[in-house]
């Protein structure tokens, strides 16, 4: 015995940990179930991984026999093992999200999400054949690209949210076409604006992606049920949620004037009534009300615009036909006796925007809210149509 | 609803979703989303309520808090900024509480999926029997009136709070070599419930922080808690526990030049094998093939150790030892010789007839036939430090023995532990 077992021992144990992180074809499914997907999906990328840390713990000890000095060899241990905590975190929350979701944890909260980014990816162009999953809050991880739902948020009001997350993936896959090479536009982004934080750019990057994609719906959503408007940024939060609710206001009434002309008055409206919620909630923590101008953000606004408007399709961004739909959907939400049937048809965008604006009929009636949400599910099941228990979309 | 709470509309909405997650939660909490019916791990209504049981009253708790701010806004002249505030301090308590309650339901939907077949590579079901039954035998020979723990795998550092009395088992490291640590995650687990370990660690960080130059209390506390354990840790599970720490989690390199006091926890844990077994042969295989690696690795990275610091830790061991020995019951040391309950004699002759075996020399027909789950972690990491190279296999052994003994117990009924003849008295 040396002064190098204890070493070889704690990276034969790393070893192992990285085989039993994701084994190799152990019982799964191949029935077209999430569990399947799981595995015809993200396996690949989680193997390359594993494999890629493999090498570097081999390394570790091929450095170890090479003669390496042992304080060295325990810095390489310390990194090493540090790299290998977001995997082993990873493959922990996705294999519990996928049986959760198997299990009906989720009440079906999932597929509708899947069915929402799925008609995104579509629209937008974007390949993301990965599903969602519950978790503990929403997050993507370029790990896995797997999008996590917040549980115990199971209700179609948080769902715009997805999108944010697919935003996310959006900012590294999205492209521009161009007569030669595809351009990024969140890497023009950042390139145009050296001067904003990456990490603060990519959440309004996301932002902005769920705004023009999925419509007011998302920005109800962070306007009256997440953003917190006495956080203004004072504790160094790259994105603050003042900041992002200036900028989702600003990116969602210029789509609104390019993309729904023919309801324009309503939709601004609408949007007016949202921004004067969040205004007084804005003046009841400072005293003073949202900001109005910012010159910064304007030019941020400005910038996400007219990237996304190059990246995205018209079909892929809001438009007239959605909100005329959500329009006709938002009285039928509200009513007592509405049975969503097979034939209901449209989108799950356009059922979500129908839903907040039935919400937003409702004022501050719990009655009617309650019944909205009922309804508002009735149809995105609807919507799904029979699909077999715990399968995906 | 008051003119007042009308004022703000959104505050009045995030109320009503956070107390919707919290009943949402409650409903997890009280299996009412859906049967409890997991295919290969059944868990009964009573574990659940038990793995839930703080989950669940926090969350009845946060809707009160709810009610409370409700109420301080229409009646009692809130102003809108202080309500806003303390929901955002709900928001947080809600999340937590939520984050507790989906580790549990992932942990044990994961657990129900585990493989059964050994041959698997995945961590296998059989791990979290084997640490419900140590957990269990933690529990019978500390504090028989509570009620057994559950493990589930979890991603976090089992240092982390939880809201949930449950062993967390670290992902991926569900191994056979492992095990031993249990008594770590249990002591974190119990301690608040055990009236004389809570005094005496409340005792040293007293007596810590009249040092010249205390760290943090915080600090303190956590440094004193976490050698309580491990104290407790090679109490009840001999010299496996203080292999399994030193081998696989204590680093003789300060990370990222934070010293994490992993130094002085292993001179608390050296300390603590001399003082239990003198110099019989449990203390002289620890200091010979344990100690040792562990002082020639601190030698290979020059790493130096604070004196003051590892007099202090080997000083609290001793303390900590009489406490835990006063805790606990007749049967929770792992003795050196037969006396009272299992022991590393048996252990030791366990792992010679592994190693006979592995050195090609057949099975061992003196071999003992009937063993218990500590005396089988004792022979396979003392079989391992003996044979680093047949490591593997002596794991596959001692999964082997650890499945005999668990259905050989599940057969029968166990042990009843036996006191000392007087209650566990608090130390003060």
């Amino acid at each position: 015995m040396d002064e190098r077992e204890l070493f070889r021992t704690r990276v034969g144990a790393l070893a192992g940990a990285l085989q039993r992180a994701w084994p190799r074809g152990t019982g799964y499914a191949g029935d077209g179930s999430v569990e399947a997907d799981l595995h015809t999906w993200v396996a690949a990328r989680v193997r390359l991984r594993v494999e890629n840390l493999q090498g570097q713990v081999a390394a570790l000890e091929a450095a170890l026999d090479g003669g390496q000095r042992l304080d060295l060899c325990w810095r390489g241990y310390e990194a090493a093992t540090l790299a290998c905590e977001p995997l082993f975190e990873e493959c922990l929350a996705v294999r519990q999200g996928v049986i959760a979701r198997e299990a009906q944890l989720d009440s079906g909260i999932c597929a509708i999400a899947d069915r929402l980014l799925a008609e995104i990816c579509e629209d937008a162009d974007i390949s993301w054949r990965r599903f969602t999953v519950l978790g503990a809050a929403e997050a993507y991880t370029h790990l896995t690209d797997v999008i996590r739902v917040r549980f115990p948020d199971l209700s179609v009001w948080d769902l715009p949210v997805a999108a944010h997350e697919l935003g996310h993936h959006a900012a590294m896959k999205l492209e521009r076409p161009t007569q030669g090479l595809a351009q990024s536009p969140f890497r023009e982004l950042v390139a145009a604006l050296p001067d904003e934080c990456e990490q603060a750019l990519e959440e309004y990057f996301a932002d902005a992606f769920a705004a023009l994609t999925v419509g007011p719906a998302y920005t109800c959503t962070c306007l009256l049920m997440r953003f917190e408007p006495h956080a203004a940024g004072e504790d160094g939060t790259p994105a603050p949620d003042r900041d992002r609710a200036y900028v989702l206001l600003g990116v969602l009434r210029r789509a609104v004037a390019e993309g729904v002309r023919t309801h324009e008055a309503h939709a601004s409206a609408k949007l007016d009534q949202v921004a004067h919620l969040w205004d007084a909630s804005f003046r009841a923590t400072h005293g003073d009300g949202a900001p109005q101008a910012d010159e910064r953000l304007d030019r941020l606004v400005a910038r996400l615009y007219a990237k996304l408007r190059e990246a995205l399709p018209s079909s892929a961004r809001y438009r007239d036909s959605v909100h005329e739909r959500a329009r006709e959907l938002a009285p039928k939400l509200l009513g007592p006796n509405y049975m969503a049937g097979p034939d209901a048809g449209g989108t799950v965008v356009e059922a979500l925007n129908g839903a907040w604006l039935a919400h937003l009929e409702a004022g501050p009636d719990s009655g009617l809210r309650g019944r909205v949400t009922r309804n508002a599910r009735r149809l995105m099941d609807a919507l799904l149509g029979p699909v077999p228990a715990g399968s995906a979309t | 609803m008051s003119d007042r709470a009308s004022l703000d509309p959104i505050l009045e909405e995030r109320l009503r979703a956070l107390d919707r997650d919290l009943g949402r939660t409650i409903d997890v909490c009280d299996a009412k989303t859906r049967d409890l019916e997991f295919q290969q791990y059944p868990v009964d209504a009573d574990a659940w309520n038990r793995a839930f049981k703080t989950v669940r009253a926090s969350a009845h708790t946060a809707q009160q808090r709810i009610e409370d701010l409700r109420t301080d806004f229409a009646e009692e002249g809130e102003d809108a900024r202080g309500a806003w505030r303390r929901h955002q301090l709900l928001t947080a308590e809600t999340r937590d509480v939520c984050r507790a309650c989906m580790e549990l339901l992932g942990g044990f939907a994961l657990r129900d999926h585990m493989p059964a077949d050994k041959s698997a590579r995945f961590p296998d079901q059989k791990i979290c029997h084997f640490t419900e039954k140590i957990a269990e035998l933690c529990n019978e020979l500390t504090t028989p009136d509570l009620n057994p723990l559950l493990a589930i795998p979890a991603a976090e550092d089992p240092l982390a709070e939880t809201m949930a009395r449950i062993i967390r088992l670290r992902f991926p490291e569900w191994t056979i070599w492992t095990l031993p640590l249990v008594a770590y995650e249990y002591a974190r687990v119990v301690f608040d419930d055990i009236e004389q370990l809570q005094a005496a660690i409340d005792d040293e960080v007293r007596r810590r922080m009249e040092d010249d130059e205390p760290p943090s209390q915080k600090d303190v506390a956590l440094a004193v808690t976490t050698q309580l354990a491990d104290v407790f840790g090679t109490y009840v599970m001999g010299p496996a526990y203080a292999c399994a720490a030193v081998m696989l989690r204590l680093e003789p390199i300060a990370s990222d030049g934070v010293e994490k006091g992993d130094l002085e926890r292993a001179a608390t844990l050296f300390a603590t094998v001399q003082r239990l077994y003198g110099d019989e042969d449990p203390a002289v295989f620890v200091k010979e093939n344990l100690r040792r690696p562990w002082e020639l690795a601190l030698e290979g990275v020059e790493s130096t150790a604070d004196e003051k610091r590892i007099k202090q830790a080997e000083r609290f061991a001793a303390r900590a030892l009489r406490i835990v020995e006063r805790t606990t019951y007749a049967d929770a040391k792992f003795e050196s010789y037969a006396e009272t309950g299992e022991h590393w004699a048996r252990a030791k002759k366990l792992s010679e007839s592994w190693c006979i075996e592995q050195g090609g020399k057949g099975a061992d027909p003196n071999a003992p036939k009937r063993f218990r789950l500590r005396e089988v972690l004792n022979a396979a990491w003392r079989s391992r430090l003996m044979m680093p190279g047949s490591r593997e296999d002596f794991a596959g052994l001692a999964r082997e023995a650890s499945d005999t003994v668990f259905q050989r117990e599940a057969a029968g009924p166990g042990e009843i532990p036996r006191p000392k003849g007087a209650q566990p008295q608090a130390v003060r």
